[in-house]
Order: C-alpha cells, then sequence, then structure tokens
C-alpha cells in the first residue's frame, strides 16, 4: 500500500457499491446528467462463472458461490467476525452485489410495517409510508422484469407485473391444497426472475442454482438490470476498488474516499456528494472507520446509532416429505408460493409482528446426503444412503419463513480485532434473536408443519432457526426526522454532514418481515431521484 | 485447475470404503460400479481443490485397515477429512450417468411452462376468504 494518488477526474456522485441500492443510484444519477463514479470491491461476473449448469455446481455453491463470505473467503470479500451472532451473515462482494446470489424473491413490504408503533407500541414508525414508496416499487418491478400475478389480496393495491407468473410446479400445487384445506392466504410468488424474455435476458429454463448465479441471466441481478446501461451512459463503477475510509473537509462535508486498488495502491477518488450503497454491515464498517477530528465516533454517527439496531430476519426452514415425486430440484429457487396469512400482528399469539411464508424447492441429489459433523455417520451412509435419497429426492420442500425482529440497541455491527487483506478493520456482528421473535418462530413452525401435513407429507423436519440465513442486513443507520435518533432522514441524506447519503438497507426502521430487495431498491430510487430533483439545492464538497 | 490423479492403491483403497458407504441396491448401483474410484474421482478432485488435501489425508488414514473402523475414527477425530471424503465420493456418485437414470433424475434445462390453469379456481377461494390489511 504504497503510492497515494488521486483521481483527476472528479465526480458529481461517488457510489460506493455496486449492489442492489447501489446499480439504482448509478442508473437514475446518469440518466439525470451527473457524472458518475461507483468503487466495487469485486468485479464483474459474467453468465459463464456461475456454475448451475455445469456438473460442479451443486460441489460449487458450497464452496466458490457460498453466499457467506466468510466460508467463500474470495479476494473480494472481507471477514466478519460471528462469534457473538446465532445467524451468519450471507452477502456477495461484486459488481451486482447480494444480488448475484440472492434468490429473487421479489416482495414489498405491507403497509402495516411502516407504523409498527402507532399499530402495535413497538419499534418507530418509519418517515415514509407504503404510499410514498408505492410509485417505486411500480417502476422498479417493471424496470427489472418481475414475475406474478395481480390481485393478492394481502395487498391493497393490485399492483402488476411486467410478467406472468413463473410455474409453481408439482410441489407447489401440492402445498396449494394443503393451505386451501386450512383456510389460509398463499399466492403464486412474485419473483425478480423472468418468466419471459425480458429486454436482453432470457427467460428462466428451472436449473434452481439461482443462489449461487444465474447461468442464463433470467434473474434481474443489478449489474444486468441497472449497471450495464448505467456504464453505457458513461458511469465509471470502478472495480477492484475496496473503499477503507470516507475523507470530510474542514467543513464537515465529504470530500470522497480513499479505496485500495487492485495493485495495492491507495487512491483518492473526489466527488460533491458521496452516497453509501454498501449493505447494512459494509456500510455502518464504513462509516466507523472513518474517524476524524470532526467525527471522532465515526462519520454521520452523532447520534451513535451507527452500527446499532441490527436486523437480520432470523429464518425457519419446515420441511415435508411427500410420497409422491414432485420434482422438487426444479428452479427457480426463487420462490413458488407465498404465503402472509400469519403476517399481522395477532395478539393472543403471545407476540406482536409476523412473518412471510416462502414454498422453495430443495435442490439436486447432493444436497440430501450432506453429513453434519458430530452426528452419527450411519445414518446417513451405508443403506441410509439410499433410504434417504429414495424419501426426500424430488420429494422434499421447504415451507421457508422470513420473520420480523425488532430493532434493539445490542444488536450491532463494530469494529473487531481482525483486518480484511488490505489491512482495513474489519467488522464484529453481535446479535441476539429477541423473545418477541423466538415465539414468533415457534408459534409459525409449528403452523408451518400443519400446512405441509395437511398437503399430504408423510414427514416433517423444522430447522427452527438456520445458521447460514443472514441475506437481509438491516437497521444499522436509520432513517428518521429527529437527529438525536436517526442517522438519515427520509431521502437517505445524513443528518451530520449534509452532502452525504446512505441508501441500502442500513436505513431500514424496522425489518419488515419480508424480503427486503424490492423495498431497498424502491427507498434508494425515491432518494436519488429527491437529490436529482433538488440538486440546485445540494451542498457539495466541490 | 489442478489435476489430481490418484494411483492405484488409493484408487483401490477408495473403492472399499467408497462401497461402504454407498453400496449397491436392487435399484441403484455402489459407488464403484457408478465408477466413482476411476474418472468420476478425478473430475470432482478438480472442482474442489480446496478439499483435496483432506481427501488424500482421509484416503492414508483407511489404508490397509477395516474400513468401517477407520471411518469412525476420521468421523470422530477428523471430521472435516470424513467430510471431504464423503462429500466428494457423493459428488463423484452424482456425476454417474447410471446414477442419474437410477433416479429418474431429469434435471433442468427446462423451458418455462406457464401452469396457471392449474390453480387459478383455487385463487378465486383464497380472493373469496380475504385478508385484514392494517
Amino acid at each position: 500500500m504504497t503510492n497515494k494518488k488521486s483521481n483527476e477526474k472528479n465526480a458529481d456522485v461517488l457510489i460506493v457499491g455496486a449492489g442492489a441500492s447501489g446499480g439504482v443510484a448509478a442508473l437514475e444519477l446518469i440518466r439525470r446528467g451527473f457524472t458518475v463514479v461507483c468503487l466495487e470491491q469485486g468485479d464483474w461476473a459474467l453468465n459463464d462463472d456461475f456454475t448451475g449448469d455445469k456438473p460442479q455446481w451443486e460441489l460449487a455453491r458450497l464452496k466458490q458461490w457460498n453466499a457467506a463470505p466468510n466460508t467463500r473467503a474470495a479476494a473480494s470479500d472481507y471477514p466478519i467476525d460471528t462469534t457473538e451472532s446465532p445467524i451468519e451473515p450471507l452477502m456477495y462482494n461484486g459488481v451486482g452485489g447480494s444480488t448475484i446470489l440472492f434468490s429473487g424473491h421479489w416482495v414489498r413490504a405491507m403497509p402495516s410495517d411502516f407504523r409498527v408503533r402507532t399499530l402495535d407500541g413497538v419499534a418507530d414508525d418509519w418517515p415514509v409510508t407504503y404510499e410514498d414508496l408505492r410509485p417505486f416499487y411500480d417502476e422498479i418491478t417493471h424496470h427489472i422484469g418481475a414475475s406474478g400475478l395481480e390481485g393478492d389480496p394481502a395487498y391493497p393495491d393490485s399492483h402488476t407485473f411486467p410478467l406472468p407468473p413463473l410455474p409453481i410446479g408439482k410441489y407447489g400445487l401440492t402445498a396449494a391444497k394443503g393451505m386451501d384445506k386450512l383456510g389460509w392466504h398463499w399466492w403464486p410468488a412474485p419473483n425478480a426472475i423472468a418468466s419471459r424474455k425480458f429486454k436482453d435476458r432470457g427467460a428462466c429454463v428451472r436449473y434452481g442454482s439461482c443462489e449461487s448465479g444465474c447461468p442464463s441471466g433470467a434473474k434481474a441481478s443489478t449489474d444486468l438490470t441497472h449497471l450495464r446501461e448505467a456504464v453505457e451512459l458513461g458511469a465509471n463503477v470502478i472495480t477492484g476498488a475496496r473503499v477503507r475510509e470516507l475523507t470530510v473537509n474542514d467543513k464537515g462535508l465529504v470530500t470522497g474516499a480513499e479505496y485500495i486498488d487492485r495493485d495495492g495502491n491507495v487512491q483518492h477518488q473526489a466527488a460533491g456528494v458521496t452516497v453509501l450503497a454498501a449493505n447494512g454491515i459494509g456500510t455502518p464498517r464504513l462509516l466507523l472507520n472513518s474517524t476524524s477530528s470532526l467525527f471522532p465516533n465515526g462519520l454521520a454517527n452523532s447520534s451513535g446509532l451507527v452500527g446499532k439496531r441490527l436486523m437480520v430476519h432470523p429464518y425457519a426452514s419446515v420441511y415435508g416429505t411427500y410420497e409422491d415425486d414432485l420434482e422438487t430440484y426444479l428452479g427457480p429457487t426463487g420462490q413458488a408460493l407465498q404465503s402472509m396469512h400469519f403476517y399481522e400482528t395477532d395478539t393472543d399469539r403471545g407476540f406482536v409482528r409476523g412473518g412471510k411464508w416462502n414454498l422453495m424447492p430443495t435442490g439436486g441429489p447432493l444436497t440430501h446426503t450432506l453429513w453434519q459433523p458430530g452426528t452419527n455417520w450411519n445414518e446417513n451412509f451405508g443403506p441410509s444412503f439410499h433410504n434417504r435419497l429414495q424419501s426426500t429426492f424430488g420429494r422434499y420442500t421447504e415451507w421457508g419463513i422470513t420473520t420480523e425482529d425488532l430493532p434493539e440497541m445490542h444488536n450491532e455491527v463494530i469494529i473487531g480485532d481482525s483486518f480484511d487483506s488490505d489491512g482495513i478493520p474489519a467488522p464484529k456482528i453481535r446479535y441476539k434473536i429477541s423473545e418477541n421473535t423466538q415465539r414468533l418462530l415457534d408459534f409459525h413452525v409449528a403452523r408451518a408443519v400443519e400446512a405441509h401435513e395437511a398437503a399430504g407429507a408423510t414427514s416433517t423436519q423444522s430447522i427452527p432457526v438456520v445458521r447460514e440465513s443472514g441475506w437481509h442486513l438491516l437497521g444499522t443507520a436509520r432513517m428518521g426526522t429527529d437527529p438525536a435518533n436517526s442517522v438519515v432522514d427520509e431521502w437517505g441524506r445524513a443528518h451530520d454532514v449534509p452532502n452525504l447519503f446512505i441508501i441500502d438497507g442500513s436505513v431500514f426502521v424496522t425489518s419488515t418481515g419480508v424480503n427486503p430487495t424490492a423495498t431497498i431498491m424502491a427507498v434508494a430510487l425515491r432518494a436519488m431521484r429527491h437529490l436529482a430533483d433538488n440538486r440546485t439545492d445540494q451542498r457539495t464538497a466541490l | 485447475m489442478n489435476i489430481v490423479l490418484l494411483d492405484s492403491i488409493q484408487r483401490s483403497v477408495l473403492s472399499t470404503v467408497a462401497d461402504l458407504l454407498i453400496p449397491a441396491t436392487d435399484e441403484m448401483p455402489s459407488a464403484t460400479d457408478a465408477g466413482v474410484p476411476e474418472n468420476l474421482i478425478d473430475m470432482v478432485l478438480g472442482y474442489r481443490e480446496d478439499l483435496v488435501a483432506a481427501f488424500l489425508d482421509a484416503l492414508t488414514a483407511c489404508s490397509g485397515r477395516d474400513p468401517a473402523t477407520a471411518l469412525d475414527e476420521l468421523a470422530g477425530n477428523s471430521p472435516e477429512k470424513f467430510e471431504a471424503l464423503t462429500l466428494l465420493i457423493s459428488a463423484a456418485y452424482f456425476q454417474s450417468a447410471k446414477v442419474k437414470a437410477a433416479l429418474n433424475y431429469n434435471p433442468a434445462p427446462r423451458a418455462v411452462n406457464d401452469d396457471v390453469d392449474t390453480y387459478i379456481d383455487m385463487l378465486a377461494d383464497v380472493v373469496d376468504r380475504g385478508f385484514t390489511i392494517r
């Protein structure tokens, strides 16, 4: 790390992170005439890099394309100390961010999600409502080519999709019949996966490898939906650029970022406005690493809330085994059905808030024969190998449960004792499942067992908390109206630093109980459009 | 990809251990019948170079010993080696065309079909049941 250099070309806007929100920001701002530089610590991926259509897929998804950076340990990843967390954070560091590996569940939050203090007396209301976000949900849904069926009665509006729903398949139909027996809500699930050719992306061909990258390009990762177009229009996406610190001037404005390029040189990218889009762990890590005389506790942290209130959606899996071959190895993965039946608060259940269910396939044969250390190997191998395979492969489906965890100050991202490969202090997460969330999990798992039984499952298996489930990294730089108890305003602007914006899942006030990518992108689009619309009033460092 | 080629002694040990882990049934071939100790293991070793050392150590630990006893000890004392051994044997097994045929495994790619007709009538009931939006 030598040769500190300055990038000669200043940018109107610097975006840190080329993922879900960073992609939205890059395209919106370049379209509006800003000069845009985006720093991304990873690289572009090509469809051919993904292994879902290749014989090594089931092995590669456990390592090279594992969603846990601590397991994947690629050059672009940074270590995360998880010794004080029952949940392992999942993400991808590269162009497209975690949309490269997400399962594409394209779910809007519910109106009640933005008013939990008013309705349930817990946590805080958001400074925005469902109605505020609705046009942005609509716009992004149609931009990315989401597949779904309008008319879901769980929502107040019959929001539309540009593409018809993906097939629910044999296992989806089986599960739907079970839900009907119980009189419970279900709906063919919305997915950010193309069911037909859309723009320059092909249709899904059902590899089922969505969570290890889509080899057919059907999944709406933002490298495909936003960043390629942004680059075509002139945005400069610099890959292999790991930001170590945001820089400030004596007026308290952010002047850009210092980063380490792929050759180990320290570079500085100057910009008038800086936008953080590095996810709910990467963003607080960077803010906490950006200390100065003006900001001794980290940038934008006068409230002390940077890194606090981490929410991760503890996830439960309830599997059902069925007698018939339901082709549960077919994708997408992706969700076939979703249910919001137990989403809203019913205090008779002993907890507040709820969760969203997604019905998912269970992958190829290797998945069903994996041995877990500490277990009796004779239960996996020998005659058991075939017995297990015969009963589960193609016959095993999952009701997955995304649960709303509420913000708590002791759940946090801090700077730990370790460093990444560039010598930058790495993050640590401290997280405990709350009593409310535990009760919620217990209730939902019991109901999902009933759903499988109603659908004819011959047996069920429950995993009450899946450790490798921390896709949703939320809340660590919350939005709000009061600078004393929030980090950014409703437009993502930091209360302390008027030319710094945060637009990723960090800004969530509460976690909602649904997969957050649609909301992250809607919030980001709303914020960046506001920035562009009000550019004449925007203070800048240049 | 670095090609790791096992010698004949290692392949012999592998065959014995693999058939204990994955024996034949009336419907399914054994690991050896499926070709695991030959080309298939070579292929998967190339897919997961990070596991090669642990895999070879596990084979060495099984050499000249009662395979069940050796596997017991590996699983208890060196789970990472046992895991590498069994993961790669299983993965090699599923590469076999014989195994795929026996499993009736017809994986993607497949064209996306529209199956809304199979459940559209059921959705009318879902809508009729309603939903309380707060």
